[in-house]
């Protein structure tokens, strides 16, 4: 197999990188959000089940969870599964995995804006979510994008733990390659490095524009 | 007629017992000072008048319609609609509180066009005229970190002024700042009492609350100790305790 066609496979593979990635984001960003307003629940038995999902999210391996993802509907449920239900499990899995952490970052962002912010938005007579959406959101969104570069990250790397559940991503692909007669060998993965750090690049170039975007106001 | 009448109010932040059966009603046109010392109750009390902070029992009435009032177990209950109350009233904080993703003109407008659900164009022509009268007409695109602190106290003044309330609250509107940005606040306040706004401001200015003011209290300890013109209350002082603080207040 020569470099060229190896490259053009990875290429092809790295499609359901980016499908996996860009679904989780659109997925759990919105998500984060809700959980993090079930975890500010009135009610004290949602606050409390919103936590222990937080904490099991954040506690047992990302792989442990999309294997429990695929299995538990199937096996222990008996319903029948899609025919691309790897595809489907390993994204849900990812969202409700990734919107444990961004519900985390946005309760810190959330929390340290100065209390006069509300009151101010209260003494003028905006209702709650008008005060939650005009005056409290867009100044949550400047403070948490640096935590959620972060996080934005870490996903495109968590990717590769797509494998687990049989989906071939970019790293999936590299390593049947790798492994595969007349391969490139090593290169393989020189190649899958060097197809990750690109795009992360291109992620943390995008966030620090959106950064840049949101400096006109302290 | 009274444009605020607090009746009785008692207030305990657990068994800290900050206000004590105070009552005060303030008149049409009239400007009203509050002095004290610190953890007097003062603050407390304008933010129970702006709902705020809720009292333990008492009433409050707005135009003569009441907000809250003593119900039958001797605990305050407020109306079931506090929204139009808010429009009778607006509250300067010391720490100005504007929204810092919006311009001046933005913080001014935004309230009374998507609360007040008033016409766009209108409201920003009166605010700019506002913004103008304040001598913030050229930094109506500013952003509140662009400004010095005093022309964010003014525009905060703006904001609540756009929103025509029949009484304005000032929070100790000056505390935040320093000697020469206090004048040019305390200027545009003066502008106000001449235009006959009703106010009740919170200070620790006292030659400000002598000036300007038709009627000066004096708190401390959750009570009112002392009110009358402020000739009265700063050049024929009855009480001791009230004696004492001036006389601190002089030294200092």
């Amino acid at each position: 197999m020569s470099v060229g066609v190896m490259l053009g496979q990875l290429a092809y593979a790295f499609i359901n990188t980016l499908i996996v990635f860009f679904l989780t984001l659109i997925g759990s960003l919105p998500l984060g959000l809700v959980v993090y307003f079930l975890k500010k629940s009135r009610f004290w038995i949602i606050r409390k089940l919103t936590e222990f999902y937080i904490s099991v999210m954040r506690g047992t391996p990302l792989m442990l969870q999309l294997m429990v993802v695929y299995f538990v509907p199937g096996l222990v449920l008996g319903i029948k599964t899609p025919a691309n239900w790897r595809m489907i499990a390993t994204i849900t899995a990812f969202i409700i995995n990734y919107a444990a952490y961004f519900a985390e970052i946005y309760r810190g962002g959330i929390e340290s804006i100065p209390v006069g912010q509300y009151e101010a938005a209260e003494v003028l007579g905006y209702s709650k979510p008008k005060t939650f959406f005009k005056i409290i959101l867009p100044q949550m969104i400047k403070r948490v994008l640096p935590p959620t570069t972060n996080e934005v990250i870490t996903l495109v790397k968590d990717t590769s733990l797509s494998s687990t559940l049989g989906v071939v991503e970019m790293f999936t692909k590299a390593k049947q390659i790798a492994v595969s007669p007349n391969s490139p060998g090593m290169l393989t993965f020189v190649a899958a490095a060097v197809f990750y750090y690109v795009f992360n690049y291109l992620v943390a170039f995008v966030m620090k524009r959106l950064e840049k975007a949101l400096d006109y106001y302290k | 007629m009274n444009v605020l009448e607090m009746q009785n109010i008692s207030k305990s932040f657990g068994s800290n017992h900050v206000l004590k059966d105070i009552s005060i009603s303030v008149d049409k046109g009239e400007v009203v000072s509050i002095i004290g010392p610190s953890g007097s109750g003062k603050s407390t009390l304008l933010r129970i008048a702006t709902f705020l902070e809720t009292l333990d029992s008492g009433s409050i009435s707005y135009m003569g319609e009441y907000a809250a009032r003593t119900g039958e177990n001797g605990k305050a209950v407020y109306a079931k609609n506090l929204k139009p109350f808010r429009k009778d009233f607006g509250l300067v904080f010391q720490n100005f509180n504007l929204f810092p993703h919006y311009t001046v003109l933005k913080n001014v407008m935004d309230a009374p066009v998507s609360v007040l659900k008033r016409d766009k164009n209108e409201v920003r022509e009166e605010c700019m005229e506002l913004l103008n009268k304040m001598g913030l007409g050229d930094k109506w695109d500013f952003y509140p970190c662009q400004l010095s602190g005093g022309q964010q106290q003014r525009a905060s003044i703006v904001r609540a002024l756009a929103m025509k309330p029949e009484i304005l609250f000032f929070d100790e509107p000056t505390s935040a700042l320093d000697p020469e940005l206090t004048g040019e606040v305390l200027k545009v306040i003066k502008q106000l009492v001449e235009e006959k706004m009703t106010m009740v401001i919170v200070t620790h200015e006292m030659s400000f609350a002598r000036a300007v003011s038709d009627r000066v209290v004096f708190m401390d300890k959750g009570v009112i100790v002392e009110q009358g013109r402020p000739e009265d209350v700063f050049g024929n002082t009855q009480s001791e305790r009230t004696r004492q603080f001036l006389q601190n207040y002089n030294n200092n």
